[in-house]
């Protein structure tokens, strides 16, 4: 059995493949299935952290997003934390068993999170697609800046209809 | 009313699904994006083009 396990906006995948029946069955206590194999895929800057006793690599961690970070530097480890205190979580299973025994969604915010970063930078789709956002640069340059200049040009006028006709002095 | 706003509303939807497409697909996903962003620089250089 393969779990396909955390894709993220780098697209990094972690497979962790379960070991047979008959090795589950004399290591594995209750908790589920023992890993065998974690296979991680991703960029140079993702390194696992290393590893507990018994095995036990991910840690709770996510490698994603924001490289391998331990769950205690993520910004999401109030949502992590939450899990661990509760003893019947899969956080805790894993820390007790050494074992992957449950794989936990991205929440939605971190899916939003990842695909707000292209937007931002303007980094995808394409050299035709960042040559478009050049232009609608500059044209909202161009609109910003006529209307600075309508605005001054009017208040000038304004001013010199309302100012009084110097007095000559005598 | 709706014939002032038909056409931003129209530059509207293609701008916002060229940047998700060319976002989430790739390949001719790409191409429509550009298309679809590429609506309003379009306009504005017809609308130019028309005025002087």
């Amino acid at each position: 059995m393969r779990v396909n396990w955390a894709a993220s906006a780098s697209a990094i995948a972690i497979v962790a493949a379960t070991s047979s029946n008959a090795h589950a069955q004399e290591q594995a206590p209750a908790a589920g299935a023992t890993v065998d194999e974690l296979l991680v895929t991703g960029g140079s800057q993702v390194t696992l952290p290393p590893a507990y006793a018994g095995g036990q690599v991910a840690r709770c961690a996510r490698v994603g997003l924001f490289g391998a970070l331990d769950y205690m530097d993520t910004p999401f480890r109030h949502h992590q934390l939450h899990r661990e205190a509760d003893p019947q979580s899969a956080g805790a299973q894993r820390a007790r068993t050494g074992s992957l025994d449950a794989v936990s969604p991205m929440p939605w915010y971190v899916k939003a999170l990842s695909l707000s970063q292209p937007l931002h930078f303007g980094g995808y789709g394409g050299l035709p697609l960042k040559i478009v956002w050049g232009v609608l640069d500059v044209v909202t340059i161009v609109v910003a800046g006529s209307g600075v200049w309508l605005w001054v040009s009017r208040r000038r006028s304004q001013c010199r209809a309302l100012a009084p006709v110097p007095a000559v002095a005598e | 009313m709706r014939r002032i706003f038909l056409v931003p509303a129209i530059l509207f939807v293609a701008s916002a699904a060229g940047l998700v497409v060319a976002l989430i697909g790739d390949g001719a996903w790409n191409a429509a994006g550009w298309l679809g962003v590429g609506l309003p620089i379009a306009a504005i250089a017809w609308g130019w083009a028309r005025r002087s």
